[in-house]
């Protein structure tokens, strides 16, 4: 083989508007070594002349959105110091990155602060059977919570959900079928916070796991207005 | 902000500095941002969302940034690419099962843009950006207003073989970046 051809003349033959010809096409033809960095050169050459005036396309986000960034890693700073401090051993799994990548962050931090949160307050005889991360489907919903939990007085659905800001005559509740066809309502969201629906087994059986939220109208109606506010599957 | 600093940065924030979070979401937010409006039609909300998501993601995930020159903005907007592609999915799951439950006709199925060549154009705009001078100077003296490095070295005051050597660094670090953005497909 030839000697190396040096750096710059793999510049200049990487930006000349021919291809090499003679000694240096030679070289080329029978060193990787050359051969890569004229490749690379030259891929960066043609990347850079097509960006030519492109601009950045930069835009600011607005300050809310650095404030809820920073709230949510606070929230995941004190999470993972408190479950250090509990089991000392390896995180748990919905910790890991990979993870985040499946569900909205927020949602799993608020949930995962909602159970810590709600340790000394259930009631000694409450077990928790399921629950669910219920995921915003419409603007201005936020993400909510839900879970059954089981006590001396049968089941209960109970969900987390905030206020909603949004228009409607009042908020339903209900459990639709894993077959997506059929539901049942189980009741009128009133409160900013936690609220409790009486259910059966039977209906969990049934499949009735899918937890939903609705905006629905005063009208001779009953079915659901199809208006959903937050979603989410009941997982054991 | 000169390469020093940029590795400084990423070196930090790989190690779990929220000051060096700071520093980053400061520099290159408007660029994840701007990246993300381009993608996800208004309301601005969504856009918002989406770029709040990426940040959130981009902590969770410190530990898969390799620091070095090249790194931010690069794993930024892999990140970025993937929450959007997470927010297009969301949507037409919802879109799926409100079909579904309301036998209603199909909504508008939202498609992110397919428009690759453009994205490779913002990445690499924004890694021009993200270099300091003179090295960025020079790469923009030759590739943008083409002049020779003859040109480039007398203008500046620089020997020949300093322009040459930035212009190499520089082609090296644009095609690197633009490797790294690449690297995952999009699912």
């Amino acid at each position: 083989m030839s000697s190396h051809l040096d750096e710059d003349q793999l510049l200049d033959l990487a930006l000349a508007e021919t291809d090499p010809v003679g000694d240096a096409a030679a070289h080329l033809a029978s060193c990787p070594k050359c051969t890569s960095t004229y490749d690379d050169l030259r891929l960066g050459s043609q990347l850079l002349r097509a960006a030519k005036g492109m601009p950045s396309g930069a835009v600011a986000p607005p300050p809310r959105v650095w404030e809820a960034v920073q709230a949510s890693l606070d929230e995941t700073d004190a999470t993972d110091a408190t479950l250090e401090q509990g089991s000392g051993a390896r995180r748990p799994a919905y910790l890991t990155p990979w993870f985040y990548g499946l569900a909205a962050v927020l949602v799993l931090v608020g949930l995962v602060s909602g159970l810590l949160i709600n340790q000394g307050t259930r009631a000694p005889s409450e077990t928790v059977v399921a629950q669910a991360a219920l995921e915003p489907l419409a603007e201005d919903a936020e993400s909510s919570s839900a879970r059954i939990v089981e006590s001396g007085a049968g089941l209960a659905l109970v969900v987390e959900a905030p206020r909603f800001q949004v228009p409607s005559d009042y908020l339903e509740v209900w459990l639709i079928n894993e077959d997506l066809e059929r539901m049942v309502s189980v009741g009128v969201l009133d409160t900013d916070g936690s609220q409790q629906f009486p259910i059966t087994q039977r209906m969990l059986d049934e499949g009735y796991r899918i937890v939903d939220i609705s905006r629905e109208q005063f009208d001779d109606d009953s079915t659901h207005s199809g208006d959903s506010l937050v979603r989410g599957e009941l997982a054991t | 902000m000169s390469v020093d600093e940029v590795v400084l940065i990423s070196e930090e924030v790989s190690s779990g500095s929220r000051d060096a979070f700071a520093q980053m979401y400061d520099r290159w937010s408007p660029l994840v941002h701007g990246f993300v409006r381009r993608k996800v039609a208004p309301p601005d909300a969504d856009a918002e969302d989406v770029t709040q998501q990426v940040f959130v993601s981009a902590w969770a995930s410190r530990n898969t940034l390799v620091p070095g020159p090249t790194a931010l903005p690069a794993w930024l907007l892999l990140i970025a690419r993937r929450r959007v592609a997470d927010h297009f999915a969301t949507r037409q799951r919802h879109d799926r099962r409100m079909r579904e439950v309301r036998r209603t006709s199909p909504t508008e199925s939202v498609e992110p843009s397919g428009d690759t060549s453009q994205e490779d154009r913002l990445l690499v705009s924004a890694v021009l950006e993200a270099m300091s001078d003179p090295r960025a100077r020079i790469l923009r003296m030759a590739f943008y207003e083409d002049l020779t490095h003859t040109q480039i070295a007398e203008r500046l005051g620089l020997p020949l073989g300093t322009v040459k050597s930035h212009i190499r660094r520089g082609l090296q670090t644009v095609k690197d970046a633009w490797k790294e953005a690449g690297d995952e497909q999009p699912s």
